[in-house]
């Protein structure tokens, strides 16, 4: 009964958070100067282009009436039209959010592959001094080179090498799969770099955390092998902030990696945002970022769910608290 | 969600550009003996294409409020798309010619009007053919828009179908307007299907029926157009190509990558330094074309907090603007100073020729006067421009602050507000193909959206509306010179330097055939004679 409420709670919280960055990305994208009428009509419309604009997108409402109409038609699906494209906004993400989901999860599965065991190493030969500073330097620059610099070099090594995969002539993986996920490779390694860096830190904080507890040095008394005491009591104990970490970063990356998509011409969500932007497409930034919100508060919610799975303390002190 | 901006695109350009080994300039390609004049590339008749799907990267797509109707375009790129469907009465060739299009001829009984007779064979992609209906329809439609071109037609007093036997239309103007026939030939005064609008059958805003090379296969915004051959095309043997496939790709590094990896056949660069950038790279070719596009600087003379509503130091700035420094540091060398009237076309006056150029400034004769500089972010090229007017002014003395802002509250704080919110700013200008054409948006009365931070002065509109009524020559040239210099000592929209476009093809793929000098953005013109080699 106690896990139930705890579940229920969290959702619960999730929803209202919800609401509340639904609210908060209404207002901002109505205060940035630069009205939608005035950037997509341009400096050379007159008075009453505008005004016509003004009132087909239902811009002479006051803001509570426009809030208003937007959620009611968001809760029943409709995420309005681009007044861009005039296609309906769930089309345009449907459309580009299989790319991202595509990037995203082939950027965190290496970044998880890569991260993981070399951040375990990392702990376990973490006295060493050598060892420790390579990794630390490695890390750092993992973690601190910026994704417009690592991406720039890839795309200049692979126009002027191609080893068979081409800039800016991606195929989406629902047209064709192996082409799909060849293209998608630069843009994924691009990313799992920032990705990797920060899941092995966390993985080594995690695991030094976990190899100063009284059982695993008992573990490393009664003669376990290492592998043996990292499977059955390190990893264990140290999953639940991976498993945060990897959220984040999931969250993150289907939000869109404009910079990357920008480099490699993916037809992405983060690219799609960015341009709705620039042009005031309302409908499509709100969408936009309601999708990543929603992205973001479900994987939270999934991840403390499997955190009491692995640890019911967690459910226990959260039920409490 | 992680926030980006453009800023930091354009910051992965420069880190791409450094690692290129970019030194700054460029070094000017040589030009090709077997190019005739007029052209920086040319698949003559001795080149057999071998048809297929041509590759092209540009750097943005059409983004209108109208959606595709071509009377309300207002930006380069959609005149090229759309003008790959549609067709004007005539259209501009080598030195900025008036040649036919859908027109097969006109003459011109007198100074006010034009007789235009359609091509017997040109029918739209519904296999209707176009008639002196049509065009009478969509003159009309567009004068009658109100849209921006309408007033660049000019005086029309009528527009009439007087067909006799061949389709014909006769076209009235009020008083004679040079710039009439280059005013046709910009996409805005396309040929639209009037019979089919009429009917409702055809919305213009979210689809293109057009008689011209190509039709609309598929349009996803901002990623791709696929545009099918129009069998239809009244000039279709000469078509060679199949289809084209326009992938919008905003970043220039990716457009390098593709011209470099092989992916992509023809690709569009706005900074210069792409000419030196693909040298290096084998079996591409890159070719700079003279654009009458120009950059200018604003200098608010309406809003009372700026200090140029003072005319003598908007003076001092117009005569302390090195131009030519502008062209060699800024834009790589690829550009041409200019006055009011572009430097490449004929009768423009030279930017030498003007008050500002020969005028004497003391070297602190900006003391005091302090100045931020506007900017938006999606044009790298125009905080290049920024950065080393900002050096220039300081060197006399100013204080300057750069601002970059996205294209919105650009818009907003220039165009909208009232007055214009800014001291300096930067942007540019469409050329056209004719001189005398963008003089009209030196009168804030006509160019009604820069009366934010422009006066209107009875001398300097009265010398555009004269000039444009004179036939191109001598006289003309002189009467042109008199609207750039009294544009230049009022001082208030300032002309810089043309706009740089550089295109790159793949030479084992296409041999492409690209006018040297282009007013309207459109390096797509003569797609329809473009070869495709067997690569």
């Amino acid at each position: 009964m106690q896990t139930v409420r705890w579940v229920g709670g969290r959702v619960l919280t999730g929803l209202v958070t919800l609401l509340g960055i639904a609210l908060l990305v209404f207002m901002a994208v109505r205060v940035v100067p630069g009205q939608a009428e005035r950037v997509l009509l341009g400096p050379l419309a007159t008075q009453e282009q505008r005004d016509a604009l003004v009132a087909e997108l239902g811009l002479d409402r006051d803001l509570a009436s426009q809030f208003g109409i937007w959620i009611s038609k968001v809760v029943t699906g409709d995420l309005g039209t681009s007044i861009v494209s005039r296609q309906p906004v769930l089309d345009e993400l449907a459309l580009r959010l299989p790319v991202t989901a595509t990037i995203a999860l082939m950027a965190l599965a290496i970044a998880l592959a890569v991260g993981i065991p070399v951040g375990v190493l990392q702990a376990l030969r973490a006295r060493r001094r050598g060892g420790a500073v390579v990794s630390r330097v490695l890390g750092g620059l993992g973690i601190s080179v910026p994704e417009f610099v690592l991406g720039a070099l890839v795309v200049l090594l692979f126009s002027s090498v191609p080893l068979g995969i081409t800039i800016g002539a991606f195929t989406p993986v629902a047209e064709d799969v192996g082409r799909g996920l060849l293209s998608s490779l630069l843009p994924a390694l691009v990313l799992s770099v920032f990705c990797a860096a920060a899941t092995a830190r966390t993985t080594r904080d995690a695991v030094l955390g976990v190899l100063v507890e009284p059982y695993v040095q008992a573990a490393v008394a009664r003669g376990e092998t290492p592998w043996s005491i990292v499977r059955h009591h390190v990893l264990r104990n140290a999953t639940i902030p991976i498993l945060t970490l990897a959220a984040t970063l999931l969250a993150y990356l289907l939000g869109g990696a404009v910079i990357v998509e920008g480099l490699f011409n993916v037809p992405g969500v983060g690219s799609y945002l960015l341009l709705a932007m620039d042009r005031r497409d309302y409908a499509v930034v709100q969408a936009g970022v309601m999708l990543a919100a929603v992205v973001f508060v479900v994987t939270s919610v999934l991840v403390e769910l499997a955190s009491s799975l692995v640890d019911p303390r967690v459910s226990t002190i959260g039920a409490r608290s | 969600m992680r926030t980006t901006s453009t800023a930091a695109l354009a910051a992965a350009a420069v880190a791409a550009l450094a690692l290129a080994g970019c030194s700054g300039g460029s070094a000017p390609a040589e030009p090709d003996a077997d190019v005739p004049d007029g052209y920086v590339a040319y698949a003559d008749d001795s080149v057999t294409s071998a048809g297929g799907t041509l590759q092209v990267q540009i750097d943005y797509d059409t983004a209108e409020a109208q959606g595709l109707d071509p009377a309300f375009a207002e930006v380069a790129r959609s005149w090229s798309i759309m003008g790959l469907v549609y067709e004007s009465l005539v259209t501009v060739g080598p030195g900025f010619e008036i040649q036919p299009e859908l027109a097969a001829e006109w003459e011109q009984p007198d100074d006010t009007t034009y007789v235009f007779t359609l091509q017997p064979d040109a029918v739209f992609s519904n296999g209707r053919a176009v008639t002196a209906a049509d065009v009478v329809g969509s003159l009309q439609r567009l004068l009658d828009s109100g849209s921006v071109w309408s007033g660049q037609l000019g005086p029309v007093a009528s527009i009439e179908d007087t067909s006799d036997g061949a389709q014909q239309v006769t076209v009235t103007l009020e008083r004679p307007y040079t710039p009439f026939l280059a005013a046709l030939a910009n996409t805005p005064a396309a040929i639209l299907p009037m019979e089919e609008l009429t009917a409702g059958t055809f919305d213009p805003v979210t689809e293109m029926l057009g008689s011209g090379a190509f039709t609309v296969a598929e349009h996803r915004q901002d990623e791709s157009w696929t545009f099918a051959a129009n069998p239809e095309w009244w000039d279709a043997d000469a078509l060679g190509v199949d289809e084209l496939e326009l992938v919008i790709a905003g970043d220039e590094q990716t457009r390098l990558a593709g011209l470099r990896d092989g992916s992509t056949q023809l690709a569009n660069f706005s900074n210069a330094d792409a000419l030196q950038l693909l040298q290096s790279a084998p079996n591409v070719t890159a070719v700079s074309q003279t654009q009458s596009d120009f950059f200018y600087a604003m200098l608010n003379s309406v809003n009372p907090d700026s200090p140029f509503v003072d005319p003598e130091v908007r003076q001092t700035v117009n005569a302390l603007i090195d131009r030519q420094a502008l062209v060699d540091v800024a834009l790589a060398g690829a550009a041409e100073a200019t006055a009011v009237t572009p430097a490449n076309l004929p009768d423009a006056c030279a930017p030498d020729s003007v008050p500002s150029a020969s005028a004497e400034v003391d070297a602190d004769a900006l003391e005091g006067v302090e100045a931020t500089i506007l900017v938006y972010n999606s044009d790298p090229a125009l905080g290049a421009i920024a950065q080393l007017i900002q050096q220039q002014l300081q060197a006399a003395g100013a204080q300057i602050e750069l601002e970059s802002v996205d294209d919105g509250t650009f818009g907003e704080r220039v165009y909208v507000s009232q007055p214009g919110d800014f001291d300096i700013a930067l942007s540019w200008f469409a050329g056209y193909g004719d001189a005398s054409i963008v003089t009209s948006w030196w009168n804030p009365e006509t160019a009604f959206f820069n009366v934010g931070f422009t006066q209107a002065h009875d001398d300097l509109s009265e010398a555009i509306v004269a000039a444009q009524g004179l036939e191109p020559g001598a006289e003309r040239a002189e009467a042109l010179q008199t609207v750039c210099d009294l544009a230049d000592e009022y001082a208030e929209m300032l002309p810089l330097a043309t706009r740089p476009q550089v295109i790159g093809y793949a030479n084992d793929q296409l041999a492409p055939t690209i006018l040297a000098d282009e007013g309207y953005g459109d390096f797509l013109r003569l797609v329809a004679d473009f070869r495709m080699l067997e690569g």
